[in-house]
């Protein structure tokens, strides 16, 4: 059975980090630093919101929790913090019950993915990557060996041959969508695929990628499908 | 007076970066214009070999860095071609004998007498790549018709535009025609489909290279040899004159260019 001292939580409002804050820091920093490399880098460039389930923390108790973090890619929202230390009593103990809902004060303002979209007018080459919170929009080709990673979708005005990471932040309703989507490695939400090893046609039109029933499926692009997923 | 400079690089090692700077200064030279080819490869020298000037040598881009000789001093004339001259490298140093401001200040001396100034790259992204490229307008980036290689250059066009330099040239060296032909080589369109930048020229395969570096002779002066003649076309683009790709096409007949064509129509 999974330790409950360190849980992820994948939302649409981002990541979240609820940490059991009984526990000893010591055993605390060792478990999280595990979970984080057994994620290999999964994480890495996320933001997180950390809560305590209510518990009241010392602010070393929070420097402490930020370097492990720091140290695998992620930045903690501070946001997440307000409304655990200072309302401990009312707002940090509701948070206990229902997992699932936005921590306070973080709910409001903080952008669904899809609220913010950035542009890149240029093609990737080998090495180079962009990571945006929100969706990415590529006006030109992402090569192999270049990375493209958003918290939402991700659109390619071009071949898309690189690496595809839409819904980092655990949103699975993110897709990818490309003029021509040969992808060297896809990923949404928590799921991985590769390309096919053997040569494979390639396709003659615009591609989706998105998750269904928890697998990664690619269709054909097309104004319909469009309009059935609302875009 | 002030000259173009020039870094020919390709990331990947053994692509050919030495043998098409040497080439493609040599056919420069030969033409007309003044030309100073600057090997920034320092510990693994080969500008000079392939030049047939290796004996020559007196002093060395380190020395120059270091004050110890005027760069004029340590440029070698070549020994047939009037116009083209010779920075070598030092061989018992590295890479960071040099620094990029120290390399940028030798290239913009050089250019204020110099029509064309052109560096042979080391292999690599690291401090040799930093050098080679600090004081260069203008790129010729050179690939062969494999993946590893093609993803190199990408890489590198990418590395360039920080440092403000566009509009790469590209060169594709060791095309074989007959293997293009079987589908089991790249062919050019393939490797400018991803690259997407200007083809400065195709290469042939060719053994004449091998025998060329070997004596000492740049290719382009044996007018028999196709990689020569390929070369000289290179430089004859870099000079804007508007010579069409003859290699690539060279080697497909009529039978070929129907299949080619049918393939196409059918998408």
């Amino acid at each position: 059975m999974k330790s409950q001292e360190v849980i992820f939580v994948g939302t649409r409002s981002g990541l979240r980090l609820v940490l059991d804050a009984e526990e000893n820091i010591e055993n605390l920093k060792r478990v999280l630093e595990r979970r984080l490399q057994e994620a290999v880098g999964f994480y890495s460039g996320a933001r997180v919101t950390v809560e305590t389930r209510g518990a009241v923390v010392a602010p070393e108790w929070i420097e402490e929790v930020r370097s492990v973090l720091a140290h695998h890619g992620l930045s903690m929202d501070e946001r997440g913090w307000d409304g655990a230390s200072a309302g401990s009593a009312d707002g940090g103990a509701s948070a206990g019950r229902e997992p699932e809902a936005p921590p306070d004060g973080a709910g409001q303002d903080q952008s669904l993915p899809g609220a913010d979209t950035v542009l890149i007018r240029r093609s990737l080459r080998s090495g180079q990557s962009v990571s945006f919170d929100g969706n990415i929009v590529v006006m030109g080709d992402v090569n192999p060996g270049s990375e493209v990673c958003a918290a939402g979708d991700i659109v390619v005005f071009g071949a898309l041959r690189g690496v595809a990471y839409a819904g980092a932040n655990g949103s699975a309703d993110a897709r990818v969508i490309a003029l021509r989507l040969t992808p060297t490695q896809l990923r949404i939400a928590d799921k991985i695929t590769r390309s096919p090893d053997d040569e494979v046609q390639a396709p003659s039109g615009p591609e989706m990628a998105y998750l269904r029933d928890g697998a990664i499926v690619i269709e054909p692009w097309t104004t319909h499908l469009g309009a059935v997923f609302g875009v | 007076m002030s000259g173009t400079v020039i870094v020919v690089t390709s990331g990947k090692g053994g692509v050919g970066k030495t043998t098409a700077a040497a080439n493609i200064g040599a056919a420069l030279a030969m033409m007309g214009p003044s030309v100073a080819l600057i090997d920034a490869d320092i510990g693994l020298r080969n500008l000079d070999l392939v030049l047939g000037l290796e004996n020559r040598i007196v002093y060395d881009l380190v020395n120059v860095v270091e004050g110890v000789a005027d760069v004029r001093k340590a440029l070698i004339r070549h020994k047939h071609i009037k116009n083209l001259s010779l920075l070598p490298a030092a061989q018992s140093r590295d890479k960071t004998a040099v620094t990029p401001e120290q390399m940028k200040a030798v290239t913009d001396d050089l250019k204020s007498s110099f029509d064309f100034v052109i560096l042979d790259c080391p292999a690599g992204i690291e401090q040799g790549f930093k050098n080679a490229i600090a004081g260069a307008e203008r790129a010729i980036i050179v690939t062969t018709p494999e993946m590893s290689a093609v993803r190199d250059a990408d890489r590198i066009i990418g590395m360039l535009e920080p440092h403000e330099i566009y509009d790469p040239w590209l060169i594709i060296n060791r095309i074989r025609p007959d293997m293009v032909k079987r589908r089991d080589m790249l062919d050019v369109d393939d490797v400018l489909e991803q690259l997407k930048v200007d083809l400065l020229g195709v290469i042939p395969d060719d053994e004449a290279i091998i025998v060329a570096t070997n004596k000492g002779i740049p290719v382009v002066m044996d007018e028999k040899s196709k990689a020569g003649r390929a070369f000289r076309d290179v430089a004859a683009r870099i000079m804007g004159e508007d010579v069409p790709m003859a290699a690539a096409a060279e080697e497909e007949d009529w039978f070929t260019r129907i299949i080619r064509w049918f393939a196409r129509a059918r998408g």
